[in-house]
């Protein structure tokens, strides 16, 4: 039992030691980590100092409760470890040093919770507000306390080196000193490490070599801010010493960090934004110097803290709909990939948020006004639809069409399009002879339904005396409610459709899309998130029952493949899990890689993939990356995957440079179904999917998948990559 | 150019002086000289006398009416073509090519069906007689089965429990639904419990997958309502059986029997006007099943065996007169070279028949005779057509269904069948018998081999 716990907590333990160097930076990476390690032992006594202080926070959070996944985080982490540092950099170790170190790292950890329960309510960080709070309580609190020595470690810092690394780290560190750099340039790498209290040319290589390997988009955004701010202070003529002495520029490198890639979709617009901020950091800097001068405290990180909460205060209270730029939702603690994935999912996941909708109708009905329409859908009833049925030649009746009856849509089942509560149902207006119109009446026989969370529908000129549900009553998604009729401002029957804001008949209507549809224009489409379009042709999909079960994984349960390979048939087996954020997952064990996945009635989707990627769990997450779970032989859809799964390095490392402003790259998904056998409960439905690496345009590589389903599971998944060609057969 | 004027006989009728009827002075004859822009003439040009002619076009709209019919009202619908409706090769493929499986009611029509290239799993097995033979094949196929009687369910059981298999089974069930004459020879009895007791047996006996239930009231309905009660007995079996074993019915197949635009021999006004149309047996089938208690995850698959409404209006049978001539009453009487042996419906029917070229407006009631040297061989009993001469060309309407399955070869061979495709263009699909279809089967013992007269 001991032995298994302690198995688990200490590389947990780790991680949240590591990600508490790189919280500094807003990142997670084992690497970078490493390197700030590293670089924070340089001067030994703070390095140790600092570590230690992380070790006691975190320990103290584990101890005291607190959250496990914020502690392996490093969110408790990075603030002690600021404080160590510093205070290692200014006093000199012994007894009472390191009492002091942990009763301070304990405040800062309070701090940390107190200022998270402060600003977390207004969805606000409290970044490095706890060092402040910290490391100013300890250096006015250290005045009074005799047994604290300075250190002397600032002043006499070749000595340090040439203790911690000999001649040879002398060199190096007077090698790069020496550089003929232009200032602005040694200017931004001091400023780098005197984040972590060593203003020194080397270190701050050393931080820019680790922000590189991080996030490039990182290391051009601290450039961008650090030679704004440089330029500023020409332009304006404010005294360049603060910029060169205290190097107090890394306020503007980690400002343009957190408000252009960290809390803010990269972006053209969130680099205007780092921009706006300089001048803002530039006031407040100098204020607060002349302010908290005569305390003698050091104005330190912050005007970055106070830039980038008000300016996350301030985009969270825009109301009009402009994203730009974009806050994260899904932190993935890179900016790179916050950028790549919400270029495809804010579209491809867009359901996630929306109370899933289907159309009113069974069968492919035509949309004979949309949006804007030229007859009635105007001013607030814009976002609506009108759907008439009609055969092959296009024609909506048979016969003349002068009685309602020959309208092939009069009569027919109008459905819930979405559970929810009816609340207002008219049932008493009489049908139009063709061409008539009650206008006096005009949402003739009607109903609304309430689908909770301010969405309503609305579904009017339904056949007189045809609604077979009352006001008040709970109706499931598909249920028929009525039938489509001619009555109210109808000449020939229709189905007027809209969402609206509330359940008076008639409201002001809503732009709500649809869940999922098919169209049936030129080409069998499918649709998901959309709002079908005039002369669409349009169905919900049938869900067939094989794809259904195979493509529904329930936790716990084991897929098991045999690899046929030209070697031994290998069996490679993935669980399906679900983690604490209930995302479930396919666990490989063999390469401790997993693929997350979702999926609703209409669609199977993977959304990212963690691990090994050259495991076959990889190709899985690829191959089967979007499946439709309709029975429609003949349909392809496309989709793009996140740059970050782009194979070639060297091409993605430049894409990322240039990713918020031009996109070279890209991931095109295609899947195609194939004609199917089609029986009672044992369907066999195949699938021929494809993934194409391209480089503007141009297909750099691509690899084949086949997926065969049959009797409710996956039976075969086909992989064709690299001329290798591997077949898994389940078991 | 002046083309010389037809002869036409002189004819003396009554002047009737009662009053006039609703139905005024019309006549069926308006001439039809073309099927789907081909003339009648050039296709009994080309194809001989008598020709029976189907329209692919016809046969796919009529199809794609009926599935929209039921679509729009239900979520999940499948047809499956009833062979014995017309299995000429071409017509199924017609059906399958629109989506259609197979509904058989013989090995013949289950191997017939395998050779089109209908999947095992896309054919239900009907019908009151089916071999231990055809049932292993069906089985092994994943066929459908349709279980008609108890010996039949005990056959099946037994080869699962020899061969291991689970057959996919479906009971057909009869019942009362107000109708008459209530079927009651096929399948087993919903009011007396005997379905309910079929069902107990195959789910107590754990061999068999009960996939469907499955009826088929009667033959050229003219009443929908008698389907809804059908949909609604089926779907309380299945509720039953979902609320006793937990078990979910996947489909429920109505069968077939809606009437086409035909007019039943007796009946006082013409099919056309009378009988229900396909969306009034859809409304029927679907309200019932939406209105029911047996609500699964997923609705059941509504299945639908419909023929005859789906391909009669698309046969045409094309004839000539041989003769003419006056019975000893004093009527007229037409010789065609088409019978009872071609139109087998002429029992059931009173076959819309319409010359094939144009005529002045007088008509004249005549008895159509067929060719054959038998009684019994009479296609209209009284029908007003034009004067009518020898050699004149007639076309009988609404033949799709049934003839070219129950034709006799009798007295004459059975004639051509051509299909015009969607552009207009006929193709043969079945070339006509000759001497030989006939003979090449027979054998004759080498004492009967000469002889002397």
């Amino acid at each position: 039992m001991i032995t298994d716990k302690t198995r688990l907590m200490f590389p947990q333990f780790g991680q949240s030691v590591l990600n508490s160097y790189t919280q500094v930076f807003f990142a997670k990476n084992k690497w970078m980590a490493l390197m700030l390690v590293a670089v924070s032992l340089i001067d030994l006594n703070a390095g140790l100092s600092g570590m230690l202080a992380v070790v006691i926070a975190n320990t103290a959070a584990y101890l005291i409760g607190l959250n496990r996944e914020q502690i392996i985080n490093g969110f408790y982490g990075f603030n002690p470890l600021l404080v160590g540092l510093g205070y290692g950099i200014s006093f000199q170790p012994g007894l009472s040093f390191f009492i002091i170190l942990i009763f301070i790292s304990l405040l800062t950890l309070f701090a940390s919770i107190l200022l998270a329960g402060l600003l977390s309510k207004y969805g606000l960080p409290y970044l490095s507000l706890p060092f402040l709070v910290g490391f100013w309580i300890l250096t006015l609190s250290s005045r009074s306390i005799n047994q604290l020595e300075l250190s002397e470690g600032g002043i006499y810092f070749l000595n340090e080196l040439f203790n911690l690394g000999g001649f040879t780290l002398l060199q190096i560190h007077s090698w790069f000193e020496q550089l003929q750099w232009p200032d602005i340039f040694k200017l931004y790498f001091r400023s780098l490490g005197a984040i972590f209290f060593q203003p020194h040319l080397f270190v701050g290589i050393v931080i820019a070599a680790s922000l590189l390997i991080w996030s490039r988009l990182a290391l051009l955004l601290s450039f961008t801010g650090f030679v704004g701010a440089y330029l500023f202070y020409l332009v304006v003529g404010a005294s360049l010493n603060d910029l060169t002495y205290s190097y107090i520029g890394f306020n503007y490198i980690l400002t343009a960090i957190a408000i252009g890639g960290f809390f803010v979709i990269p972006s053209a617009y969130a680099f205007l934004w780092v921009i706006i901020s300089i001048p803002l950091l530039a006031f407040l800097q100098i204020a607060a110097g002349s302010i908290l001068a005569p305390l003698q405290l050091g104005v330190l990180s912050l005007p970055f803290n106070l830039v980038v909460i008000s300016f996350l205060f301030v985009f969270r209270f825009r109301e009009r709909y402009f994203d730009k730029p974009a806050l994260v939702y899904i932190q993935q603690f890179h900016p790179e990939k916050n950028l790549y994935s919400s270029l495809i999912n804010n579209r491809r996941l867009a359901h996630l948020e929306r109370i899933p909708v289907k159309l009113p109708f069974w069968g492919f009905w035509k949309v004979t006004q949309a949006f804007d329409g030229e007859h009635t859908h105007k001013d607030a009833w814009r976002f609506a639809w009108d759907f008439e049925f009609v055969d092959e030649s296009g024609k909506a009746y048979k016969n003349e069409g002068y009685q309602i009856s020959d309208y092939f849509c009069y009569g027919k089942p109008v459905l819930s399009p979405a559970s929810g509560y009816v609340m207002e149902v008219i049932n008493e207006v009489d049908d139009n002879a063709i061409g008539d119109m009650n206008l006096r009446q005009n949402w003739g026989n009607s109903i609304v339904i309430s689908h909770g969370e301010g969405l309503f529908s609305q579904l009017s000129h339904l056949q007189k005396g045809s609604i077979l549900v009352h006001k008040g009553q709970y109706v499931e998604q598909g249920t028929q409610l009525a039938n489509c009729g001619n009555s109210g401002r109808s000449p020939y029957p229709h189905l007027h459709f809209q969402f609206q804001t509330s359940s008076v008949v008639g409201a002001h209507t809503l732009s709500y899309p649809f869940a999922a549809y098919l169209t049936r224009n030129d080409d069998l489409r499918f649709h998901s998130s959309d709002q079908p379009k005039l002369n669409d042709l349009v169905s919900n999909q049938l869900v067939d029952d094989t794809l259904n079960k195979a493509l529904h994984f329930i936790p716990g349960q084991t897929l098991k493949f045999e690899l046929t390979d030209e070697e031994q048939p290998e069996i490679i087996e993935w669980e399906v899990k679900t983690d604490i954020f209930n995302q479930s997952f396919l666990h490989c064990r063999q390469t401790n890689s997993k693929a997350w996945f979702g999926s609703n009635s209409d669609l199977f989707y993977f959304i990212r993939f963690e691990g090994n990627k050259s495991s076959l769990l990889y190709d899985v997450f690829l191959g089967a990356y979007q499946l439709v779970t309709g029975s429609n032989p003949g349909l392809t859809i496309q989709e793009q995957i996140t740059l970050s799964e782009f194979p070639n390095t060297g091409l993605r490392i430049l894409q990322d440079f240039l990713s918020p402003f031009y996109r070279f790259l890209n991931i095109r998904y295609e899947a195609t179904q194939l004609k199917i056998k089609q029986g009672i409960g044992d369907s066999r439905i195949a699938f021929n999917t494809q993934v194409y690496f391209e480089v503007n345009g141009k297909t750099l590589s691509s690899r084949k998948y086949a997926i065969t389903f049959e009797a409710g599971e996956i039976v075969r998944f086909e992989i064709e990559k690299d001329n290798k060609h591997q077949i898994l057969n389940r078991v | 150019m002046m083309t010389k004027a037809r002869y036409e006989r002189p004819l003396i009728k009554k002047l009737e002086s009662n009053m006039p009827n609703k139905f005024g002075m019309r006549t069926e004859f308006e001439p039809v000289t073309q099927i789907d822009g081909v003339s009648v003439a050039s296709l009994m040009a080309d194809y001989g006398s008598p020709v029976f002619v189907l329209s692919e076009q016809k046969i796919r709209s009529k199809y794609k009416a009926a599935r929209q019919a039921f679509e729009t009202r239900y979520p999940r619908v499948q047809f499956a073509w009833s062979y014995k409706t017309n299995y000429l090769s071409a017509v199924c493929n017609v059906f399958h090519q629109e989506g259609s499986w197979a509904e058989v009611v013989s090995g013949f029509e289950y191997d017939k069906a395998i050779r089109h290239g209908v999947d095992g799993a896309n054919i239900i097995f009907n019908g009151p007689d089916k071999t231990e033979a055809d049932l292993r094949k069906a089985i092994t196929n994943n066929s459908l089965i349709h279980i008609d009687h108890l010996d039949e369910l005990y056959m099946i059981q037994e080869i699962a429990r020899e061969t291991k298999q689970k057959p996919k089974v479906a009971i057909r069930v009869n019942m009362d639904t107000g109708i008459y004459p209530m079927w009651d020879r096929f399948g087993f009895n919903y009011e007396n419990g005997q379905a309910w007791d079929a069902l107990n047996k195959i789910m107590f006996s754990g061999l068999l997958d009960l996939v469907g239930l499955h009826t088929h009231i009667g033959t050229f309905m003219l009443s929908p309502n008698a389907y809804a009660i059908a949909a609604s007995k089926l779907a309380n079996l299945a509720q039953r059986v979902q609320q006793k074993y937990g078990h979910e019915v996947k489909y429920i197949d109505m069968g077939g029997g809606f009437s086409s635009r035909n007019t039943l021999k007796g009946a006082y006004l013409p099919g056309t006007d009378t009988n229900p149309s396909i969306d009034d047996f859809a409304e029927a089938i679907t309200s019932a099943l939406m209105n029911s208690d047996y609500r699964p995850k997923t609705p059941p698959l509504l299945i639908l065996e419909t023929g005859r409404a789906l391909i009669d209006e698309a046969g045409y049978l094309l004839g000539s007169v041989i003769a003419n001539k006056r019975l000893s009453d004093g009527r007229r009487a037409t010789v065609l070279d088409v019978g009872v042996n071609l139109l087998f419906t002429s029992f059931w029917y009173d076959h819309k028949i319409t010359p094939a070229q144009e005529f002045t407006s007088y008509t004249e009631d005549t008895v159509l005779y067929g060719p054959l040297c038998m009684n019994i061989d009479v296609v209209r009993e009284n029908i007003s057509l034009p004067l009518l001469n020898k050699g004149d060309k007639i076309v009988i309407h609404h033949v799709g269904a049934y003839n070219m399955t129950q034709w006799m070869q009798f007295i004459t061979l059975r004639p051509n069948v051509v299909m015009i495709d969607m552009d207009g263009k006929p193709h043969l699909i079945r070339k006509n018998e000759s001497i030989d279809s006939i003979e090449n089967l027979e054998e004759i013992p080498p004492h009967l081999s000469h002889f002397e007269l």
